[in-house]
């Protein structure tokens, strides 16, 4: 058995609601890694954000692929879709000045909430698809039973 | 983005009236698929000027930014009426919720050490 990093790669239609299962996946990696519970929610809710914009956003029935990489000092998380992209450098950052006076209406502020929740976020966006990936730093990987 | 019957997330909210308050307690997910009726079914209480709408969350069991969005409109909406929308047993989704401004709009639980 490997002492290296351990990779996994699950493949979703884009379909309303699979997400779960990916989802689950991280969820339970995460938690068997050693982060604390309030982490592991914020990875669940990172990666549920990634995978419904990818579902939501897919313009054909190519698969979204998530790759997870769990390694001696976290986690990375890529979530990839073939949908048409999106200049990540146009999307703002919110107005709570704004929302607070007039309310959010329409979407809602996903990659904003991803930043918030993830200790590095990368995004590669193009006319063919869009990758995010996010990255988790263990406080104490040395507790890490992955790749230690 | 397809539909899959057996995969679609669900939404149940049931109501509680006492006096001018009404409880809302939401079962299921609040996804991109459960929000339109999220919104559907809070309005009739939001139209009815009622003193405090809440929104009991214990029973959520997934939630997107589009949720949170939607009760951020809610709230926003409340206020303008002189109605207060209060989020209870939000567990888990606390922060969540205040990243994305609940707190600013909404009567919600103290969250410790949150820094936006």
């Amino acid at each position: 058995m490997s002492d290296k990093s351990l990779k996994l790669k699950i493949s979703i239609p884009p379909v309303e609601g699979i997400e779960d299962i990916p989802i689950l996946a991280v969820k339970l990696l995460a938690q068997k890694m050693g982060f604390d519970v309030n982490k592991v929610q914020d990875i669940v809710q990172a990666v549920t954000e990634a995978c419904v914009n990818s579902i939501l956003y897919s313009t054909t029935d190519d698969d979204i692929e998530v790759l997870v990489t769990a390694l001696h000092g976290g986690l990375v998380l890529e979530v990839r879709d073939h949908g048409p992209g999106f200049n990540p450098d146009e999307v703002p950052s919110p107005d709570f000045d704004l929302i607070s006076q007039i309310g959010v209406k329409n979407g809602g502020f996903g990659i904003h909430m991803i930043k918030s929740l993830v200790d590095k976020v990368e995004i590669e966006s193009s006319a063919t698809g869009t990758m995010i990936r996010m990255s988790i730093f263990l406080k104490n990987p040395d507790l890490n039973p992955v790749a230690s | 983005m397809t539909h899959s019957s057996f995969l679609q997330d669900e939404l149940k909210i049931s109501e509680q009236l006492d006096g001018d308050n009404a409880i809302l307690k939401l079962s299921g997910a609040l996804s991109v698929t459960t929000v339109p009726y999220f919104r559907q079914s809070v309005q009739p209480y939001l139209e009815r000027n009622l003193g405090v709408i809440v929104l009991d969350f214990e029973g959520v069991t997934k939630i997107v930014s589009r949720g949170v969005g939607a009760a951020i409109d809610m709230a926003v909406q409340a206020k303008k009426q002189g109605t207060k929308l209060r989020l209870e047993k939000i567990g888990k989704y606390a922060r969540s919720l205040y990243i994305q401004g609940v707190h600013l709009v909404a009567d919600v639980p103290e969250l410790e050490g949150f820094e936006p």
